[in-house]
């Protein structure tokens, strides 16, 4: 009798699988994407100032039996918060909604101009345990919803393609990959930080360069050339086209791995050293009998060419961030832990400070290999 | 006690692992870093080494009195009365304890899996599952213990795993740079998350080798220590020090930082929890049971299994008391604390100086 009443039991388990808290898998909408607007035509005292957008997959058509139709759909609202626009949606969406899978999360540049809505953005996803803190964070230019709905239709299957782009900087040095966590921990860290940022041409998104936030409002926008020195000084270092003029002609260099590293010296001032080491190999020169790179002289003056195109881009990039007054290369944090006792004293107008601290570029650009000719 | 109810070395020693590590290991990076900044990790060194003098002390007063428990050496030095008395306060401080393990835990299961299910219910469910465990004898939960172990290494170990891709190991930096005034304060604060390890006070006299037996209890106590390191560090390096000054709990929030490749296969902190429900299980399970066995010496009844379920209620409304989970930590865990450093240093100490006075005077 005992053991049968256990058995009992045991196998009503199976009854109870695939659901969670009472509900069935497919009566869940699984939210990959929420895209943050700013809400224009808010009245005074109205606390729906945010539009708020979801895209979800729809389950229909993922497996063998699917029947077509949208792959994806939106639904947008104007909303106060993130989850709050989810009980808006109750009047139009057939299920509850779930963060648990939520993989990118975008924000328009009209609402980084807002700081008290960023912060309140940051603390909800931050407080909320159903958001995975991974999510990936991009700003676009125009309106963040439109970024989900131009790519609804296109996406594969529920595996997002503008999550697969953010995911990391592997292949692509010309965006700075920022997850949530990133994001809140740059702001205390540095407040300062680098969101990709994405955008809509001819129909299709495009993800290069990115937007500057400071102290939790956008500051400025940068080109994906600014960007990619950034990364490379903060030893971000993916797969990565470097393109210099070599004698006249055009020639690329092909980084497949690097390193950076920084150390700071108190003798005259703050002085800080960058190792930065690139290893790669001759993408592409010029076909002809003369242009032949095969010999030590040649790839060392290569290297050295290179060199100093890529010194003459950072230094152009550090100039450009000392003029908006934002201090990205980590060189505050590398203090923080390293020079305690000294960042204490400068921590207060580090920003002020920034422009005066001597940058010693050491780079050092490897060609490893000159591919299959010579 | 029957000739047969003995336990391993090695189970006291992990029933003293999984007693102590429940609750607290969730929150005690958080703790130590809101007051000591980067050098949390001192703290949690320093308390638990603290722990093992007062563990020497109960092992000396069992040699002084082979063969006895540990309600009957505390009859005997100070009396019926005044023992009674102390094993009231340890038995209030069980119940407390319980209630605050409980209720913690059902705080994290709304947060993280249930979140339509009444905190009433989970705490009822948990409490009830350990009733069962408490219910038993003392191997049964050497038994578990042991099985809880592996559970245990597993839960840490998978911590590890996952908080590996995105860890930053520089985020420990600096070190020795914190305020040293305030590290008496920290080491109090890391002593509490030891609690629990006064079951080997019963677990003791159970013990089929009594001889090796502290051996055990001390590399329980370095296992202990060496767990709330390897979290402390691993959140510490995943989350820098302001973003874990701002979490409740650390330990578990790592379980939201993974990002693997693939989408349904993301929901880690389910496996996480899953894990720690076990642990936190055989933490109830021992309290409960060391509570319902004061009762049994109390009354000297000749089972302690009625005790158990008597105690459940009073334990399920301890722990709704509280109205929110601010008080829980704040007002709830303060009562606690008393409580606490009276258990864990207040009672071997008296025993201690109580059985060696009397043996002196009994040999003068």
């Amino acid at each position: 009798m005992k053991k049968l009443l256990v058995l009992l039991l045991i196998s009503s388990l199976m009854l109870t699988s695939g659901c969670w808290d009472s509900r069935e898998i497919e009566q869940r909408l699984f939210v990959t994407a929420i895209a943050v607007d700013i809400n224009e035509e808010v009245q005074e005292g109205n606390v729906n100032r945010l539009i708020v957008t979801y895209k979800y997959p729809n389950i229909n058509t993922i497996g063998k039996n699917s029947d077509g139709g949208h792959i994806n759909f939106t639904l947008s609202v104007p909303a106060s918060g993130i989850s709050q626009a989810s009980t808006a949606f109750m009047g139009e969406a057939p299920f509850p909604f779930y963060f648990k899978h939520l993989k990118v999360i975008i924000f328009s540049k009209e609402l980084l101009e807002h700081e008290e809505l960023v912060r309140h953005i940051l603390d909800e996803l931050n407080r909320s345990p159903q958001i995975n803190k991974r999510a990936r964070i991009a700003v676009t230019e125009g309106k963040a919803r439109d970024v989900l709905k131009v790519t609804a239709g296109q996406e594969y299957r529920t595996e997002g393609g503008i999550y697969q782009v953010l995911r990391s900087n592997k292949f692509t040095n010309r965006f700075t990959v920022k997850s949530l966590t990133d994001l809140i921990t740059d702001f205390d860290v540095a407040g300062v930080t680098i969101v990709p940022r994405i955008s809509i041409v001819s129909g299709k998104f495009v993800v290069s360069g990115g937007c500057i936030l400071k102290n939790y409002k956008f500051l400025a926008w940068v080109d994906q050339n600014h960007n990619r020195a950034i990364n490379i000084m903060n030893g971000i270092i993916g797969l990565e086209n470097i393109d210099t003029i070599y004698n006249g002609t055009l020639l690329s260099y092909a980084v497949t791995r690097g390193y950076s590293r920084k150390k700071v010296t108190f003798d005259d001032g703050i002085t800080v050293r960058f190792d930065i080491k690139l290893e790669g190999y001759l993408q592409g020169y010029n076909i002809s009998q003369k242009n032949q790179v095969y010999d030590e002289k040649t790839l060392e003056d290569i290297e050295n060419n290179i060199e100093e195109e890529l010194e003459k881009k950072i230094l152009e990039t550090r100039k450009f961030l000392d003029e908006i007054g934002a201090p990205l290369f980590g060189v505050g944090e590398h203090m923080s832990k390293f020079h305690p006792k000294m960042w204490k004293q400068v921590k207060d107008n580090w920003q002020e400070m920034m422009p005066e601290v001597k940058f010693q570029l050491n780079i050092n650009v490897n060609i490893r290999r000159t591919g299959l000719t010579k | 006690m029957k000739k047969n109810e003995t336990i391993s070395n090695l189970q006291i020693r992990n029933l003293l692992i999984t007693t102590v590590i429940g609750v607290g290991i969730l929150a005690l990076p958080n703790q130590m870093v809101t007051i000591l900044d980067n050098d949390g990790w001192i703290p949690i060194i320093l308390g638990g080494l603290l722990v093992i003098p007062f563990a020497v002390m109960l092992d000396r007063v069992y040699k002084l009195y082979p063969d006895k428990n540990i309600y009957q050496i505390g009859r005997e030095v100070y009396g019926k009365l005044i023992f009674n008395i102390f094993m009231i306060i340890i038995l209030m401080y069980f119940v407390i304890q319980d209630a605050y393990v409980a209720r913690i835990f059902a705080e994290v299961v709304k947060a993280y899996l249930l979140e339509t299910t009444p905190t009433e219910i989970i705490i009822i469910t948990i409490l009830l599952v350990s009733a069962y465990l408490a219910r038993c004898e003392i191997q049964v939960l050497g038994r578990v213990a042991t099985l809880v172990y592996i559970i245990l290494i597993t839960l840490v170990g998978f911590l590890v795993l996952i908080s590996l891709p995105d860890a930053d190991p520089t985020n420990m930096l600096p070190v020795f740079n914190a305020d040293f005034k305030k590290l008496p304060s920290a080491i109090t604060g890391a002593l509490f998350s030891y609690a629990g390890y006064e079951v080997v006070f019963i677990a003791y006299s159970s013990s089929d080798d009594k001889n090796n037996i502290l051996k055990y209890i001390i590399r329980g106590l370095l296992v202990v220590i060496g767990i709330y390191l390897i979290v402390f560090v691993i959140t510490l390096s995943l989350f820098g020090i302001d973003q874990i000054k701002r979490e409740l709990w650390p330990t578990i929030a790592i379980a939201n930082e993974v990002d693997l490749p693939g989408y349904f296969l993301e929901n880690l902190e389910g496996i996480v929890l899953a894990l720690w429900v076990v642990v936190v299980y055989s933490t109830l399970g021992p309290l409960l049971f060391a509570a319902s066995r004061i009762f049994l010496n109390i009354f000297t009844t000749k089972s302690h299994d009625f005790f158990v379920l008597l105690l459940i209620p009073i334990i399920y409304v301890i722990s709704i008391l509280p109205v929110n989970v601010v008080e829980v930590y704040e007002k709830f865990g303060k009562v606690l604390n008393y409580f606490i450093a009276v258990s864990i240093i207040g009672i071997p100490a008296i025993l201690f100086i109580g059985a060696l006075v009397k043996k002196r005077r009994s040999k003068a």
